[in-house]
């Protein structure tokens, strides 16, 4: 702004005129003066008192906490040293792979986790130390945080599972398996291995059963699904050769969960433990008062040598949508019909799912429409975590256009994907992946959908 | 809208020269001493010497002078409260300027008693004003600036009208922001910025 503009502007702000104060106020105010003004000073003598006071609690709770975790910390470090490090290490590269073969044979699954509950029902049942799955009749899941692989797992292995596998190589290790395009598929591809500290007790026990096993040997047939999302790497690929080669896929062929998690792909992992990554929006090309929840689990990156097992990172998974029967008018998974609990969740691992919501008119903004909770327990630490995400009505009527760019390419992918199995021609959906590959010229997968939604559309029904 | 009568103006608080802010200061003080072993004379001294200035930024701020009247009453009732948490630092009509702010806001935030801007007094005009139309140009552009002013971002209003309708000088509003004068001064530039595409924008 220029010299002359400010100048009047302060100019203005200093003449505002004002009025003489009314006759008596000065009256009133004196009348409300304190009648023993030494109290005053006796009050801010007790309130330095009192907060002397205070520091010095506090710095004493401080100090006993400090003092707490110091012990804990060294009691945990010299037990620790018991174990030898070089032959736990030797465990986890070689032995657990035979704990894989047997994880598959011990799934906990088939647990419904979304319901729909009255919110303050929902507080009083809580307050009486019941759910809003009992309240419906449906299957109370709860979370069991004693629960452990070793428990889950070991009938498997003595079970003979392992046996069946044919003896190793005597020298060269297997194969590493061909790295994939992103960790959504790597974790497809990698072996479900449950390798806690007390699976690994158990393989120690039954070392030539451990040995015997080679990542390579496993036959780890696809799809797979976590929570019950299926996140088959291969569905992709299939919608892409049918499309490449002039041909539309059959309707309800489409995998449309697997498709959603491959172009939701992979953000920056968390660096420990587990993320649940939570967005919604309007959906994309739809109408107005339909919008789409993304929800996604994230866990750490590590590399892993060629022929190694990915560690795992939690055991016990469980994730939990809650919706607002008061809020939301309809609701549906996208992919899936229900999620499920997953024993263990590896890491270098990335699951996606989707909820298409409409909400009942007139929700107020800062209704909570959805409780997304993830529990497990983490390897790292042994102890039960709980990760809580809300969404309110507001983030409901988020414009697509605001959303992060994997939120969009996720729930691009969804629409598109579930026209494919509708047979419905997706020209919209190319144009906004177009727009999306525009942005980011380096992912691959935004021009990817942009090129097959474009070849699909000029496919004609 | 009504017009604000232009005759008749309270005194605005003045900013004091620098050779006479230590005396101040160490009036202000004495005084402050005085009313904490009790000395109710001094309290009413306090009241007398600040009141005025108390109510001038109060209307400046809500345009109101019976609305004013009753914040500048809630503010010193505050101030007794908060006496024994004064601790001297900033001079004593930055203090009570302080509260009366947040008692404006409060105020404001007070879903049934929202200031309305059609619902003014119409005060009196007395004899020698400027014509009535003079009043309601030069009022309508005051009222659109104090609109403005209080459409600014919480930190660059408060800057705005502490320094422009409370009277505090720069140094005094760093003090109790916590800041430098510099970055005041930064604030006072850009809510310059700001206002003058408030106001372009109406």
């Amino acid at each position: 702004m220029n010299q002359k503009r400010k100048a009047e502007l302060q100019r203005k702000l200093g003449m505002t005129s004002v009025l003489k104060p009314p006759s008596g106020l000065v009256e009133r105010i004196k009348a409300d003066i304190p009648h023993d003004l030494m109290s005053i000073e006796r009050d801010r003598e007790r309130l330095s008192r009192s907060t002397a006071f205070s520091v010095r609690v506090a710095a004493s709770i401080i100090l006993l906490i400090s003092a707490t975790y110091l012990s804990i910390h060294l009691m945990s470090r010299s037990s620790e040293s018991v174990v030898p490090t070089v032959a736990r290490a030797k465990l986890s590269k070689q032995e657990t792979p035979a704990v894989a073969q047997a994880a598959p044979a011990a799934p906990p699954q088939a647990e419904v986790t979304i319901t729909l509950a009255d919110k303050k029902e929902e507080e009083k049942r809580k307050d009486r130390g019941e759910s809003s799955f009992d309240r419906l009749g449906r299957r109370s899941r709860q979370f069991k945080p004693q629960s452990t692989i070793a428990d889950e797992q070991v009938p498997a292995v003595s079970g003979g599972v392992v046996a069946t596998l044919p003896p190793p190589p005597p020298a060269a290790p297997a194969p590493a398996p061909a790295p994939t395009r992103e960790p959504a598929a790597q974790t497809a591809e990698a072996p479900v291995v449950a390798a806690t500290a007390e699976r690994m007790a158990v393989n120690a026990a039954a070392p030539a059963l451990a040995k015997s096993a080679k990542a390579a040997d496993l036959d780890f047939a696809q799809p797979r699904a976590i929570f019950g999302i299926s996140i088959d790497p291969a569905a992709f690929d299939r919608v892409k050769h049918t499309i490449e080669q002039g041909a539309r896929p059959a309707a309800g062929s489409v995998d449309v969960a697997a498709l959603v998690n491959y172009f939701a792909g992979t953000s920056r992992p968390p660096r420990h433990e587990v993320r649940l990554d939570v967005e919604a929006s309007r959906a994309p090309l739809a109408d107005s008062d339909k919008a789409l929840i993304r929800f996604t689990v994230d866990t750490p990156r590590e590399d892993v040598s060629p022929g190694a097992s990915v560690p795992p990172v939690a055991t016990g998974a469980d994730l939990e949508i809650l919706l607002n029967r008061e809020a939301v008018a309809s609701h549906r998974l996208i992919g899936a019909e229900e999620l499920k609990t997953q024993a263990t969740l590896m890491k270098n691992m990335s699951v996606t799912g989707m909820l298409d919501m409409k909400l009942k008119p007139r929700v107020p903004r800062r209704t909570t429409v959805a409780t997304l909770t993830l529990r497990y327990r983490s390897v790292e630490d042994g102890k039960p975590h709980t990760i809580t995400r809300t969404v309110q009505a507001s983030d409901l009527a988020r414009t697509w256009a605001s959303s992060t760019r994997r939120h969009r390419l996720a729930t691009l992918g969804a629409v598109w994907s579930e026209s494919l199995n509708e047979g419905g021609v997706a020209g919209d959906v190319a144009t906004s992946a177009e727009r999306l590959a525009t942005e980011a010229p380096d992912d691959e997968r935004a021009r990817e959908l942009a090129a097959l939604a474009f070849a699909f559309s000029r496919l004609g029904s | 809208m009504c017009p604000i009568i232009v005759a008749n103006v309270a005194e605005f608080p003045s900013r004091q020269p620098e050779h006479d802010a230590s005396a101040r200061w160490s009036e202000e003080h004495q005084l402050l001493d005085a009313i904490r072993s009790g000395d109710r004379s001094a309290a009413e001294e306090m009241v007398e010497r600040t009141y005025s200035a108390v109510f001038a930024s109060l209307f400046r701020l809500c345009a109101d002078s019976d609305l004013a009247a009753d914040l500048t009453q809630e503010t010193y009732q505050k101030a007794w409260a908060a006496l024994p948490k004064f601790d001297g630092r900033s001079q004593l009509f930055t203090w009570l300027y302080r509260i009366a702010y947040t008692t404006f806001l409060n105020h404001i935030r007070r879903p049934r008693r929202v200031l309305s801007m059609d619902d003014e007094k119409v005060p009196d005009v007395s004899d020698g004003a400027p014509s009535a139309e003079q009043m309601l140009a030069a009022n309508e552009e005051s009222e659109r600036l104090r609109a403005a002013v209080l459409r600014l971002p919480e930190d660059l209003r408060f800057t705005v009208t502490a320094h422009f309708w409370g009277g505090l000088a720069v140094k005094e509003i760093a003090r109790i922001e916590d800041i430098t004068s510099v970055a005041i001064r930064k604030r006072l530039h850009k809510a310059f910025s700001l206002l003058e595409a408030i106001l372009d924008e109406d």
